[in-house]
């Protein structure tokens, strides 16, 4: 039996293990779909033929500019937000041992938001990303100093949530207070959506992204131990208090940078990794599944938020919105089946 | 590894703590408290609800740093150790455990291992080795791929026990590990913990709350009452109807077992008393 893998060993259960090879399988072959059809499919009409020659850069140049400017890294920013917000939910939902935890519920996303916020109203488009990061942080600060440094628990949500309702309301203050055509653009941005992606964005984002998944992948043993009390895990020989803060960190930076590419798009974070875990079955399909279910649902909502009313495109952040309340009530039922509420 | 068994009764001791003062916020559980864990020895602590049998446990696995006073390890300052170093030395199972959602009993039982593993060789044929011997003295190698949410309450909290096993400490800290389990399995698991006294010569602390289990498993008793030792010897050194009295409030009646020999303590009550 292989149980030499470069993590912690796989669980032992074949059967587990067949069936999640076969649903990572199911969920790429629905991740490729649903990649094709958000290249095929838009405004300006284009066959799979033109569509083909444009990814080998050989078509005209409007194919060019449809494909390869717009559509193609639309579709790659969905992908790279959907990754960081589904590790992010994971992330925070392991240090708090609860399903209900996640980025945007616990103020991270409404903070980098508020950040990015006032960076557009005060230096514009630029001011986005240093904003949100800014943001971010400040929110992270604000928790910690609410939860009294216990990044753990029931503590660690609730604070958040308190933090989300202050900062949300800010958001609307700060919208009110600026000039009709910023307070235009902020709002678009509020809502959330992928419609200004760009390469310039990418060239910057995936190399950040890759390199807070490979810190993320380092510490995610430190979240299988801390997943079973933070008695035993210390016992265990694990420095809890610095692994909670580090995984914080990096839960909030992932945070930072979807909202930066995005815009606030909620109940992503929170849906991914259960979805993944239900779909997976084994612990170890914690990160990596996670990081997958997030992209494809996350490419799914943005071809939802560009087809479903054509021409007219909805902020994917309202799709989002809308089908994460439905989740909520999908949740609730498991958690009832399981006897746990 | 090695496990000095020295012969119990000369009372060499790897672990003890030197007049420790642990408290929650204000509250001051322990007060400068002092004893040492006989090697090689089964230590049973008994004491009533709340009297800081689990702090004193949490003291001595370095999960709460104690306020005044020191916990010696091999004769060092524990708070001085590594803290995966603690972890080759001494394992503890604490009172309240959370069972990851999906994980196979190999799986639980293989984190144990994470004191032994390094950044970069992460699972080695010891730690292989390690997990199968756990499995097999818990009885659970067959049930090594089943999930442990499947498992009854009995089976899981020897799945727990093989994780502590698994990390191959010359020490074991147990808090109440007979909890939730019916009194066959209470047995099955005394039993087991006996075997890796006496057979693998672990040094083996555990809180119990059965008085008649504790007296009849422990070579070594220690007493608690409100945060400090009120008494520690071997049961039939200690064991009478007025330390009964004393230690829980409650009037008994001590006999002998007729199985063991071992001190048997039979509660008065209000019914059925007849006098
Ligand atoms: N994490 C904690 N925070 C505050 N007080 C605690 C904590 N854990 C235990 N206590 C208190 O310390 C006392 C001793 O608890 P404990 O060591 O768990 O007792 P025992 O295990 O003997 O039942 C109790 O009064 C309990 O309320
Ligand atoms: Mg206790």
């Amino acid at each position: 039996m292989m149980r030499h893998s470069l993590s912690v060993p796989a669980g032992g259960a074949a059967r587990g293990r067949r069936g999640a090879v076969s649903a990572a399988l199911g969920l790429l072959a629905v991740a490729l779909s649903i990649a094709a059809l958000s290249l095929l499919r838009g405004s300006y009409g284009l066959s799979a033929d033109q569509v083909w020659l444009a990814l080998n850069g050989q078509a005209d140049a409007m194919g060019h500019l449809i494909i390869l400017e717009m559509r193609l890294p639309r579709l790659i920013a969905a992908v790279v937000v959907g990754i960081c917000l589904g590790v992010a939910g994971a992330i925070f939902q392991g240090l708090c041992r609860n399903p209900l935890a996640s980025p945007d519920v616990m103020g991270f996303t409404t903070g980098a938001a508020t950040g990015a916020l006032a960076g557009i109203l005060l230096l514009g488009a630029s001011g986005t990303a240093i904003g949100a990061l800014l943001g971010g942080a400040g929110a992270g600060l604000l928790v910690q100093l609410v939860s009294r440094g216990r990044l753990r628990g029931d503590s660690f949500i609730l604070s958040g949530v308190g933090v989300t309702a202050m900062l949300a309301a800010f958001n609307e203050y700060l919208v009110t207070r600026v000039d009709l055509e910023k307070a235009e653009m902020a709002k678009t941005w509020l809502f959330g959506s992928l419609a200004g992606a760009s390469w310039s964005h990418l060239v910057l984002a995936v190399p950040a992204m890759i390199i807070l998944l490979v810190a993320v992948a380092v510490l995610w043993p430190r979240m299988r131990l801390l997943a079973m009390g933070d008695d035993l895990a210390t016992a265990l020989g694990l420095p809890t208090r610095s692994s909670r803060l580090w995984l914080t960190v990096f839960g909030i930076c992932l945070t930072v940078l979807a909202t930066t590419l995005a815009g606030p798009v909620h109940f992503l974070a929170l849906a991914a990794a259960p979805l993944a875990r239900r779909l997976f079955r084994t612990p170890d399909s914690g990160l990596a599944g996670s990081a997958a279910m997030g992209a494809v649902l996350m490419m799914f909502a943005d071809f939802l938020a560009q087809r479903l009313m054509a021409p007219f495109q909805i902020p994917v952040g309202l799709i989002t919105g809308a089908v994460g309340g439905v989740y909520l009530v999908v949740l609730l039922s498991w958690s009832r089946r399981k006897g746990k509420v | 590894m090695s496990c000095d068994s020295a012969p119990f009764g000369s009372l060499p001791s790897r672990l003890g703590a030197r007049r420790i003062t642990v408290a929650y916020r204000d509250r001051v559980v322990l007060d400068q408290l002092s004893l040492d864990i006989p090697d090689g020895a089964f230590t049973v602590i008994i004491g009533a609800n709340g009297c800081g049998k689990s702090t004193l446990l949490r003291a001595l696995a370095r999960i709460v740093a104690p306020a005044g006073g020191s916990v010696l390890l091999d004769g060092a300052e524990i708070a001085g150790y590594h803290t995966k170093e603690v972890a080759r030395r001494l394992g503890l199972l604490p009172q309240d455990s959370v069972v990851p959602d999906d994980i196979t009993v190999f799986d639980l039982v293989s984190r144990g291992r994470y004191p032994h593993q390094e950044f970069l060789r992460r699972w080695s044929a010891a730690d292989d080795r390690a997990v199968a011997e756990a499995l097999a003295a818990t009885g659970l190698g067959e049930l090594a791929d089943r999930f442990v949410d499947e498992l009854s309450g009995g089976q899981r909290q020897r799945a727990w026990i093989s994780l502590v096993l698994a990390q191959q400490t010359p020490l074991m800290l147990l808090d109440e590990p007979t909890r939730a389990l019916d009194i066959a399995h209470q047995i099955e698991l005394l039993d087991l913990m006996g075997r890796l006294n006496r057979d693998h010569g672990r040094t083996l602390v555990a809180v119990l709350h059965d008085l008649n289990q504790a007296f009849r498993y422990a070579d070594h008793l220690i007493a608690m009452r409100n945060g400090a030792i009120v008494a520690q010897g071997t049961p039939a050194e200690l064991v009478s109807a007025a330390f009964i009295e004393q230690l829980f409030g409650l009037r008994s009646v001590v006999i002998d077992d007729p199985v063991s020999g071992r001190p048997l303590v039979i509660p008065v009550g209000e019914a059925h008393s007849g006098t």
